[in-house]
């Protein structure tokens, strides 16, 4: 028997003919944490995916407990006791909390019927366990999102499990419930179960692991005991160069105001303004549920807004929607760029042209062809865009960077005098990143004005003049490029953070 | 990685495929055709083959309806009833006393057909775009309530269940009692009118892109209300129209006139190779499935099949149809990543 | 913070009020309708009226019972109709040849012969929907339409187009009754109570709830869903069958129209009785029986108040409407 509960050996996986693992060696010990960061694609969810079954590798090997391991589907992960607790939530509002905790295998009685009884006590056990005063039998639709999380959380103790892969758990979770989480993270850990967590949040890695291991471009590239753990180190290991590197510089000047948002309240935002300067690079910084994403999408009028008003270059309205603002100038690019931003199965020629087809569209509404063959040659030129073929390959069989290159490239061609992006390099590799940044950088330097979301506060260090922090759906804090500092502007999005959790 | 001119090959194939792919219900129906000529008794006469086209137009007039309702991933149950109505209100105009036989007649005959193919595309617009209603229900209740009215409309104005309808340059429209090429000219104006606004115009473009992902179209600022809303005004506009022909080819308002005919129109979609999930196909697919199911049609006819079995051979033909669609976009989605990885 | 939560409570109460009157609006539609028709017509309010009510109302009743489970998926079944004919010609043509020798279909055996035979050709059809549905991945309102012309044809050519007598082979329903309640009703109330048990306490049952409210999510915990529509399919074609020989031997014939658009009695019942379209919502009892009950408490009526028989297609249409509008605006989805 080896000393190790889960050994991965050289494992490789790709998509769409891209590897995006290229060997991962990695062991876990019994009644350990094992913290994995890295920077968004950096291969960690794919790693977990194939740990937990979500898809199997495409090379190497998987030992449990000295014993092959190659789950093809998420219940034979389970049904080796590996339990995999996801970003997003796999809850189904309809069903009671009791049902949902069980619903992969319901236990049954003697007739053969879900033996709801059994299952309620058992729920009600565990959730005490948990330190959470939930009914089993409350319906998830009227739970908040944080207590859903511990749900999930539930789940995995319910089965006993001997390896729990965490995804990004606190990013939903006020402060009482993740220290609820970390409690209960230790105490499994005292039983032996071994633990691999993942975040971006440095200090809980720090807080709870016991090794750290540092993933890049689908490989490890270093790993850390407790005792040598060691911020600027990590982060280092993670970006791969040095911090000044990793972000353009270009000299811009800012100049008068050209957008206001007055006191916008929408669906989790409770009352926002701001104001946006030409050349002005504006970023929104917020933890999950900080309602930063709820507040640009009422900007641009994708969810409704309830009150406030936004003016655009001198322009008032207080009900805006997509035509109206784009007619004003701006552009949007989701944090959703399959659900939102591209045409996953069509082309990348129609992807590119898609918010320009108003603009050149003649009589009739007629499209100049040729001239769509141009401005989309000129698109892929200009953003360098691997592509071999614009008209057979669809957006789909493009690599992540690729895809949000396609996604800026269609905006950029309208030249928007305002541009708002939401997560603009989430799931994009390191490469395109600097290339997209320039992107963003030059379109500030021609006097469009640009509003930034990250999650990654590094990123927005990098390449914004000004920032802004949010935190319970209101705006906590405004930080000048001259006096960046992590750990104000986090103490600005802790702010309020007691409250996450009970509102939504 | 492989060389240039190895590339070049392998995108040749894949580029192939995709022609033949695309055109592969016309090539059966050029052999199907070219076989039915040689082989089949009574098919080779001129008469038979007017009859055939004379069956296609109307039908590819309705279909091109559905074609644009069908790549949004919807879907428009109500043209047959569009079809019976026209057809029953059109006759009683054309037959009432002062406008019997009179250019009037066959005016306000035609104003109000496309007024009621505007009223039945509008509530199902509404429907859908606005009340948010799967497009399948909607269309499937106007469908009852307008085929409804057609019957009780004939029970209570009509003597029997049609209405036989004299005018001449009304029938003209359906290629009776004129030359028999006017229905064919009208359906190959609708034709090239509709592919040009699927694949050359804005509104086409926009069809496409919702079909595919409504959200991404409403980021990108398309009206996406609007144009879901126009899709069903023209399938009730061209199924009126359709409604109008024919009538004027059976030279006779029939109150249940487009009640057996929903197979042929989404058979016709559908066998063309247009997704019923939405997103993929173009008016040329949907002209060469009205052409093969009427051929066949006219071959089960000829061939001597029970009638009882018409439908079935044809449904059989649109779920193969169907599966099919999905099989071949999802090798052209592969052929189109290993043409990334080259 | 409190003047928030003030508003947002205060916006729950609107939506909840209006949800109040989308819910109950509708059934306070009915309430009105069978007042009226209580007391214009004094025939509508009898016992005998509403034992006839239900015994009409049973077969249909066992379709719909069927159509909630292919709803809970998010799906739809139009074949509905269809396949009712189908098994129930198939099911008459058996019994024409066992009664050729002049032999009568009295004893229970044969009864059950008879009406296991209409089952299995509805669970064939149902089969046969739900493979193209979960394994090929069509759009389940074509593959069922489809289906509909598949049945009905197959169903003409081998009655060839002809009316069959079958109560004079002794097989019939209306004159079997317990307790001066027909057998239909009992069948009927049999199918509820074992379905519901499947829908609400069985593992199954659950699964196909969840799965309808998230497809995606239930498939990456592992829980097979394909073969949970496939099921769903099954039981509902199984049903129709069931439904098609009950309905056959209450009628007494099976003419080449019958159950022609009962899909449009057994779909808006299931809506009207609070199954999501949307998949993930609703119950077999008291839900499903509800609407079957409501719907043909206004044919019932509307017959009773001499209407023009035309006029009833029209009412089906508009209830449709209405039912699916009020289910639609409870849905927070995309369009389609």
């Amino acid at each position: 028997m080896s000393e190790y509960i889960l050994e991965l050996k050289d494992i490789r996986k790709g998509f769409f003919g891209v590897e995006v693992l290229h060997g991962v060696n990695l062991q876990f010990r019994p009644g350990e944490v094992y913290g994995l960061v890295g920077e968004n694609g950096a291969g960690k969810s794919t790693m977990m995916n194939i740990i937990g079954g979500v898809f199997p590798a495409d090379g190497g090997e998987m030992l449990l407990n000295g014993k092959p391991y190659a789950p093809q589907t998420p219940r034979d992960a389970k049904n080796a006791r590996i339990a995999f607790i996801h970003q997003e939530l796999n809850l189904f509002s309809n069903l009671s909390v009791a049902e949902n905790l069980f619903i992969d295998e319901l236990p049954r009685n003697k007739a053969g019927l879900v033996d709801y009884r059994y299952m309620r006590s058992e729920a009600g056990k565990r959730l005490k366990e948990l330190g959470l005063e939930i009914s089993p039998r409350a319906m998830v639709s009227d739970l908040p999102m944080g207590v859903r999380q511990t749900v999930e959380i539930a789940k995995a103790l319910l089965m006993d499990a001997q390896i729990i892969l965490f995804d990004e758990p606190t990013t939903s979770l006020s402060q009482k419930e993740k220290e609820y989480l970390f409690n209960t993270i230790r105490a499994l850990k005292q039983k032996g179960v071994a633990i691999v967590y993942i975040s971006h949040i440095l200090e809980d890695v720090f807080e709870l692991c016991d090794e750290v291991a540092v993933l890049r471009d689908g490989a490890i590239i270093g790993k850390r005991l407790k005792a040598e753990l060691n911020n600027d180190d990590i982060v280092s290991m993670m970006v791969g160069r040095k911090l000044e590197n990793a972000y353009p510089v270009v000299e811009k000047s800012i100049g008068e105001v050209m957008f206001t948002a007055r006191n916008v309240v929408a669906q989790g935002v409770k009352g926002c303004s701001l104001e946006l300067r030409h050349g002005e690079v504006l970023g929104i910084f917020g933890l999950m549920g900080a309602g930063r994403t709820e507040f640009v999408r009422a900007l641009y009028g994708l969810d409704p807004m309830v009150s406030g008003e936004i003016t655009i270059n001198g322009k008032t309205i207080s009900k805006p929607n997509p035509k109206l603002c784009i007619d004003e100038g701006m552009a949007f690019i989701s944090e959703d760029r399959r659900g939102e931003g591209l045409l996953m199965p069509k082309p990348v020629e129609d992807n590119l042209i898609l918010v320009k087809l108003d603009d050149i569209a003649g009589r009739f509404g007629k499209i100049p062809e040729k001239k769509v063959d141009e401005l989309t040659n000129h698109s892929i030129g200009d953003l360098s865009i691997k592509v071999s073929d614009k008209r057979l390959q669809l957006a789909t069989n493009l690599s992540g960077g690729n895809q949000q290159k396609v996604v800026v490239g269609k905006w950029l061609m309208k030249t928007p005098k305002m541009l708002i992006m939401d997560e603009p390099t989430r799931g994009v590799d390191v490469g395109a990143k600097y290339e997209i940044y320039s992107l963003i950088l030059d379109l500030a330097k021609n006097g469009s004005g640009v509003l930034c979301i990250s999650s990654e506060m590094e990123e927005l260090i990098g390449i914004c003049d000004r920032i802004l922090v949010m935190a319970n759906g209101r705006i906590t804090g405004e930080v000048e490029m001259k006096d960046f500092n992590q750990k104000r502007i986090m103490e600005y999005a802790l702010q309020g953070g007691e409250e996450n959790g009970e509102e939504h | 990685m492989s060389n240039k001119s190895n590339y070049e090959k392998n995108l040749r194939s894949i580029k192939l495929k995709r022609f033949l792919s695309d055109n592969a219900i016309l090539v059966i129906w050029v052999i199907f055709f070219a076989y039915s000529l040689i082989f089949v008794e009574g098919f080779a006469s001129a008469y038979n083959i007017k009859n055939y086209l004379g069956n296609c137009a109307p039908l590819l007039v309705v279909a091109a309806g559905l074609t644009i309702v069908t790549l949004n991933g919807g879907i428009d149950f109500s043209t047959t009833s569009v079809i019976s109505l026209v057809s029953t209100i059109s006759a009683y105009i054309l037959m009432s006393t002062p406008l019997v036989d009179t250019v009037w007649g066959i005016i306000v005959a035609i104003l109000a057909s496309f007024a009621i193919g505007a009223l039945v595309g509008s509530i199902n617009g509404l429907a859908v775009a606005k009340l948010k209603m799967p497009s399948f229900v909607a269309t499937l209740s106007s469908k009852l309530i307008f085929s409804g009215v057609a019957v009780w409309f004939g029970s209570v104005y009509y003597d029997k269940t049609s209405l036989s309808i004299s005018a001449k340059g009304f029938t003209a429209i359906g290629g009776k009692g004129g030359p028999f090429w006017i229905p064919l000219v009208l359906a190959a104006l609708v034709f090239l009118i509709v592919d040009f606004m699927l694949s050359k115009t804005l509104f086409g473009r926009r069809v496409y892109a919702i079909g595919v992902n409504p959200n991404a179209a409403k980021v990108s600022g398309m009206p996406v209300r609007k144009t879901i809303f126009m899709e069903f005004l023209i399938s009730g506009l061209l199924a009126s129209f359709a409604g109008i022909m024919y009538t004027a080819k059976n030279r006779a308002g029939i109150t249940t006139m487009g009640d057996e005919m929903f197979i042929n129109i989404v058979g016709a979609v559908v066998i063309g190779g247009t997704s019923p999930a939405g997103g993929f196909g173009s008016m040329k697919k949907t002209l060469y499935g009205v052409l093969f199911l009427s051929l066949l049609s006219t071959m089960l006819n000829l061939l001597g099949v029970p009638y009882t079995l018409y439908d079935v051979v044809k449904g059989v033909f649109v779920l193969i149809a169907a599966g099919l669609e999905l099989v071949t976009r999802e090798m052209n989605v592969r052929a189109a990543a290993k043409a990334a990885k080259m | 913070m409190a003047k928030n939560t003030e508003r947002h409570s205060s916006t729950a109460v609107r939506k909840s009020s209006l949800e109040f009157i989308v819910k109950y609006g509708v059934y306070s539609i009915f309430l009105v309708m069978f007042v009226v028709f209580s007391f214009s017509n004094k025939n509508f309010l009898t016992i005998r009226n509403i034992m006839l009510l239900l015994e009409q109302s049973a077969p249909i009743m066992i379709g719909v019972i069927g159509m909630a489970f292919v709803m809970m998926d998010g799906g739809i079944d139009i074949s509905a109709g269809s396949n009712m004919y189908l098994s129930a010609a198939t099911a008459a043509l058996l019994m024409k040849k066992m009664t050729e020798s002049g032999n009568m279909i009295d004893t229970l055996g044969e009864y059950l012969l008879v009406v296991a035979v209409a089952t299995l050709v509805g669970l064939l059809i149902g089969l046969f929907n739900g493979a193209m549905i979960s394994r090929f991945h069509i759009v389940p309102f074509i593959v069922t339409l489809i289906t509909t012309s598949l049945a009905r044809g197959i169903g003409m050519y081998i009655t060839d187009v002809k009316l069959i007598i079958i109560n004079t082979m002794g097989f019939k329903f209306n004159d079997k009754s317990f307790l001066g309640v027909s057998l239909l009703v009992y069948i009927a109330l049999i199918m509820i109570v074992i379905f519901h048990l499947v829908m609400r306490y069985s593992a199954y049952g659950c699964q196909l709830k969840a799965q309808g409210n998230n497809h995606d999510a239930a498939a990456k915990l592992g829980i097979n869903t394909r073969r949970n529509t496939l099921i769903a399919y099954i039981i509902c074609g199984a049903l129709c069958g069931l439904a098609g020989i009950m309905s056959a031997g209450e009628g007494g014939s099976v003419p080449s129209s019958f159950a022609d658009g009962n899909e449009f009695i057994i779909i808006p019942a299931a809506v009207l009785g609070g199954i999501s379209l949307f998949g993930g919502k609703g119950t077999i009892f008291p839900g499903a029986i509800i609407g079957i009950l409501l719907i043909n408490t206004i044919v019932n009526g509307l017959t009773m108040m001499a209407a023009n028989p035309y006029v009833y297609t029209i009412v089906r249409g508009v209830i449709i409407f209405i039912a699916v509008m009020v289910d639609s605006m409870n849905y927070k989805g995309e369009i389609r």
